[in-house]
């Protein structure tokens, strides 16, 4: 299916267009790269073998048509390096698929927004990034890639702030949350592999959730630490302002440093066991959380025992480890858990053996 | 052959650089669809979307109603569960009330997702060119607005209500309801869109 080729704009300058830019509400707030046809040609010539009139889907609340030349002008906008335009793609191709459920997610009154999780073997040559300050400023792709989506989702989805997203306070991690996972210090499998991919597949994973949440703990040699570790995850995750307890139906994701990650493998704990243990310790009694809430603001979730917990089953906590070795901190996300079926990730495969490779002449 | 469109009345030898925003999906078409109370007693379907008191709040409305279109009568409707409330309403309960009723209030936004979620609703009685209208409170009133007009039907008709109505009393809501059964009729006969913020039944706070 053909899209609307995109409208050419003028201005008298490049200080100009980057000024109407921002006048006409197109841009996050910050400075934007003028997308002039020539650059918006350079991102396409990196597009996984899709015409730039291709449409990726159509994005809510506004219903617009995402076609990869619109994915490609809000890319140059963010400034994202050319060569990860294919991370691009698959990032848009999950934020359409229909089980993320934009529309709610941009319309509703959280701040939820989507996270994104690069990973495959190929992403540190692509210059995602999965150690220190992964989440923070410094690290190009990963903050470009997170703000082209945002970029997507305000000029495409219509998300204009208190039209079409209408967060009460919205969040920091609304401008960019996107990092790689740091698979190699991973002793289970990596998230992807975990979520039904080939280890080989270079995969990009959305999920809507609120900013990074921090977790401390410090010791590593004492007995029952792994559980000590869960449970302050745990009741961390389950604290009655947050969304999950009140709605009980969506993931969690916990992004635990190689340090946090170590711990509970040397125990012998697997992969599922730690989720067990999360969905577990990740609750809170009834009759406590009314005390706390107050009966009239309790609650939407669907559970019906004695204790609600934060999602409805122990794969819904997703895990994966990311961060700077030798550090006491770890994050978690927890997620809005409006919806139908709350917020859970979406995964898409990378082509980027598709684009257009020139090979380069040998005679003089 | 004319130079493209200027953005800011450019010079010929500016920059050119390609539009990031797309337009919306649907484009504009009229609402037409009128209820027509003189012909026959109206059945009006009160879809609700479970939001808190929004039952409580529509079941307030039929008595005001009533008076005003004699004879009617009323059918009451939700989306299932309260998960629902910020998605389109079922298709099989949106066929019901087609079947069933001669127009449908859907009932409310009271929160962004679930403006969304209701004006969405109203949006697909419109397409089927059934006579609807949505209640949404004065703080979505921008984000109906603009659901409206991406969605196609930038006249749908909506009528806005003082924020909050959940959490009221019940005197509260009876009250509100009096008010606002004029501008609900006159939305679903007319197609008018009415903002009664203004008219809160303030001594009942």
């Amino acid at each position: 299916m053909a899209g609307q080729k995109s409208p050419v704009l003028r201005a008298k300058d490049e200080q100009a267009a980057a000024q109407a830019l921002a006048a006409a509400g197109k841009t996050d707030g910050l400075p934007v790269v003028v997308p002039t046809p020539q650059r918006v040609e350079e991102m396409l010539l990196h597009a996984p073998n899709l015409p730039p009139q291709a449409v990726l889907g159509s994005l809510l609340p506004a219903g617009g048509e995402l076609t990869v030349e619109k994915a490609a002008i809000n890319a140059v906008m963010a400034g994202c390096p050319v060569e990860t335009f294919p991370w691009v793609i698959a990032a848009c191709e999950a934020i359409c698929d229909p089980r993320f459920d934009l529309g709610p997610l941009q319309s509703t009154t959280h701040c939820v927004t989507p996270l994104v999780i690069v990973n495959g073997p190929s992403r540190y040559h692509y210059g995602f990034t999965s150690g220190v300050q992964a989440l923070g400023p410094g690290q190009r792709a990963n903050a470009t890639l997170g703000r082209t989506l945002r970029l997507i989702m305000l000029n495409v989805g219509g998300g204009a702030p208190g039209v079409g997203d209408m967060a009460t306070l919205g969040s920091p991690a609304k401008f960019t949350c996107c990092l790689a996972e740091a698979e190699e210090e991973n002793p289970y499998d990596p998230l992807h592999v975990a979520l039904g991919f080939d280890a080989a597949d270079d995969v990009v994973t959305v999920i809507g959730v609120e900013g990074p949440h921090s977790l401390i703990f410090t010791l590593e040699d004492f007995e029952g630490n792994e559980e000590a570790l869960l449970r302050t995850l745990g009741a961390g995750i389950a604290n009655p302002a947050s969304n999950n307890i009140y709605f009980g139906n969506s993931a969690v994701v916990a992004m635990l440093n190689p340090f946090h990650m170590r711990i509970l493998s040397r125990k012998g704990l697997s992969y599922r066991d730690i989720q067990q243990r999360l969905y577990n310790y990740a609750s809170v009694e009834r009759k406590v959380f009314e005390s706390i809430v107050g009966l009239q603001n309790a609650n939407m979730s669907p559970q019906t025992g004695e204790r609600l917990h934060a999602v409805r089953r122990p794969e819904d906590f997703l895990l994966l480890v990311a961060g700077q070795e030798g550090g006491a901190y770890s994050v978690y996300f927890p997620s809005w858990g409006g919806g139908v079926a709350g917020q859970h990730p979406v995964s898409k495969k990378v082509r980027l053996d598709d684009g257009c490779e020139i090979p380069a002449s040998i005679r003089r | 052959m004319s130079p493209p469109p200027d953005s800011d009345g450019a010079l010929p030898d500016g920059i050119e650089y390609l539009d990031p925003q797309a337009q919306p999906g649907a484009p504009p078409r009229p609402y037409k669809a009128r209820l027509q109370p003189d012909k026959k007693p109206p059945v009006i379907g009160l879809l609700s979307n479970l939001f808190a008191d929004a039952s409580a709040f529509l079941n307030d409305l039929r008595e005001p109603l009533a008076a005003l279109l004699p004879g009617a009568t009323f059918r009451f409707y939700d989306k299932g569960t309260v998960q629902r409330m910020s998605f389109p309403v079922a298709d099989e309960v949106c066929k019901d009330i087609m079947a069933q009723c001669d127009a449908v209030v859907c009932a409310y936004g009271h929160c962004g997702s679930c403006t969304s979620g209701t004006t969405q609703d109203a949006l697909a009685f419109a397409a089927a060119d059934f006579p609807t209208l949505a209640l949404v409170t004065e703080k979505f009133r921008d984000e109906a607005f603009f659901l409206a007009r991406a969605g196609g039907f930038p006249e749908l008709p909506f009528v806005f209500l003082p924020h909050p109505v959940a959490g009221k009393t019940a005197q509260y809501h009876r009250a509100l309801a009096e008010i606002i059964a004029p501008a609900v009729v006159a939305a679903l006969v007319e197609g008018r869109v009415s903002d009664m913020a203004a008219h809160r039944p303030e001594e009942l706070h």
